[in-house]
């Protein structure tokens, strides 16, 4: 039980600082694509607002 | 000289003033301060009134109105709101002949002016942003709530009525609470802020970080933003399928930051979101995604419907709990909004519904299943899985207005 629930914390962290690193320290995205253009951009924002 | 200096220093209090206005939950960093400063001042006065409910609830009730004085976009109105729908709590609660949809039509009539000005701004002028309240979609189905369920119950206290519709976790988009719930935890006082809970917040906290902050910003900037519309059916699919996690990630980050903050406080908010995706049937399906709406529209809108076709005895069952299921989900779409796309994607979840009704409805009958015949359960359950999140996957992208 504690040992799976070890396990369990473990990869969420690991995964979550990963996460972190791949977005916004290494910018993978930059990395990705190079050079982005603005009008290829869609940007989702889920809308709050209507709630 | 002076007198521009003056404006300037004016105009930028005003300024960060109209920022820290506008934290809606989970919105900035100033919202996890703040609860980070709530959270810290609840377990330094657990010490001193660990089993008073009554300094416990004022506690709450300082929070959440400090959260709505300070940070809370239209403060006055989300008050006079509260007072709107308590005045009818205290005044129709108790009259046998208020019921039903007149005094439905009083809760929601402040949420249907927000919904229709919406899609009509040309009628808007002055008063469209009167109704233009954040949270008030769900604050109205609380007060349903408090109205149905509490209605027999002695007198609630403003404090309490307040502190449940302005809980700031809660506040925006759910998990939709029970007042019932909520006043059972408060009844323990400051023992509700334990290691247990603490714990178990902590697990929500790390996990809807990564689900909002990792898994749905990575999405949403490494995949949504870089598809390109001018490639037609392959642009459609992979939006569709995209958007679906995106919002699944987002959605069900968001409530888990707020089970997270309810634990801290003590308040265990219901789950909202677990394993949508491998559900098999419709049913299944809004018993693990958006759980406490599903309850809701189960509990306030399909049960009367359905008992009220029942009366007319003009259906037979199948079909009572049919036009019972499409309606509930149209309702679900009009709740989202008035617009087109949201409308025709409530329906289409009904239609899902209704379908897989009959269809288990003629199972039963026949005592075999009339689909998939013979095939093993295993098969079943994978293609019922991979059926379902197709079709899900469809309503979503409808839901989402990109294609109308």
């Amino acid at each position: 039980m504690l040992k799976n629930k070890i396990v369990n914390n473990i990869l969420i962290y690991s995964a979550l600082l990963v996460g972190y690193v791949f977005i916004y320290i290494l910018n993978i995205e930059h990395i990705i694509y190079g050079v982005i253009e603005e009008k290829v951009r869609l940007n989702v924002e889920f809308v709050y607002q209507q709630f | 000289m002076g007198e521009s200096f003056l404006t300037f220093e004016i105009n930028s209090v005003l300024v960060s003033y109209l920022n820290l206005h506008n934290t809606l939950p989970f919105s900035n960093a100033q919202f996890f301060i703040f609860l980070a400063i709530a959270v810290f001042t609840g377990f330094v006065f657990r010490k001193k009134y660990l089993n008073s409910a009554n300094a416990y609830l004022n506690f709450l009730a300082i929070v959440s109105i400090c959260y709505i004085l300070l940070l809370y976009t239209k403060p006055i109105h989300f008050i006079s709101f509260v007072f709107y729908g308590y005045f009818i709590f205290s005044q129709f609660s108790q009259k046998r002949n208020w019921k039903g949809v007149k005094i439905v039509s009083l809760y929601i009539l402040p949420l249907f002016l927000m919904k229709l000005l919406n899609v009509l701004p040309e009628f808007s002028l002055n008063i469209h942003s009167i109704f233009q309240i954040a949270g008030l979609s769900y604050a109205s189905f609380k007060m349903l709530q408090i109205h149905f369920d509490e209605a027999a119950s002695s007198k609630i206290s403003f404090k309490s009525y307040f502190t449940f519709l302005a809980f700031p976790p809660t506040l925006l988009i759910g998990p939709i609470d029970r007042f019932d719930r909520f006043t059972k935890n408060i009844a323990v006082g400051f023992s509700a802020i334990n290691a247990e809970n603490f714990n178990k917040g902590f697990n929500f906290l790390i996990k809807g970080l990564l689900f909002k902050y990792i898994l749905a910003a990575a999405i949403n900037q490494l995949i949504i933003n870089h598809l390109n519309s001018e490639n037609g059916f392959v642009f459609h699919l992979s939006y569709m399928y995209s958007y679906l996690f995106y919002l699944f990630f987002d959605f069900a980050g968001y409530s888990l930051l707020a089970m997270a903050f309810g634990y801290f406080l003590g308040i265990q908010v219901p789950f909202n979101f677990d394993k949508p995706f491998l559900a098999k049937n419709p049913k299944e399906f809004w018993r693990h995604w958006h759980k406490t709406l599903g309850d809701w529209l189960n509990d306030y809108f399909f049960k009367p419907i359905f008992k009220a076709l029942t009366k007319k005895k003009v259906f037979n069952s199948i079909q009572r709990q049919g036009i019972a299921l499409f309606l509930t989900f149209t309702l679900m779409g009009f709740w989202n909004g008035f617009e087109l796309h949201f409308i025709v994607s409530g329906m289409l979840f009904g239609c899902y519904s209704v379908i897989h009704n009959y269809y288990d409805y003629q199972c039963k009958k026949k005592g075999k299943d009339i689909v998939f015949g013979e095939l093993s359960s295993g098969i079943v359950g994978f293609l019922s899985v991979f059926i379902l999140f197709n079709a899900v996957a469809f309503s979503i992208y409808i839901f989402s207005g990109k294609l109308f």
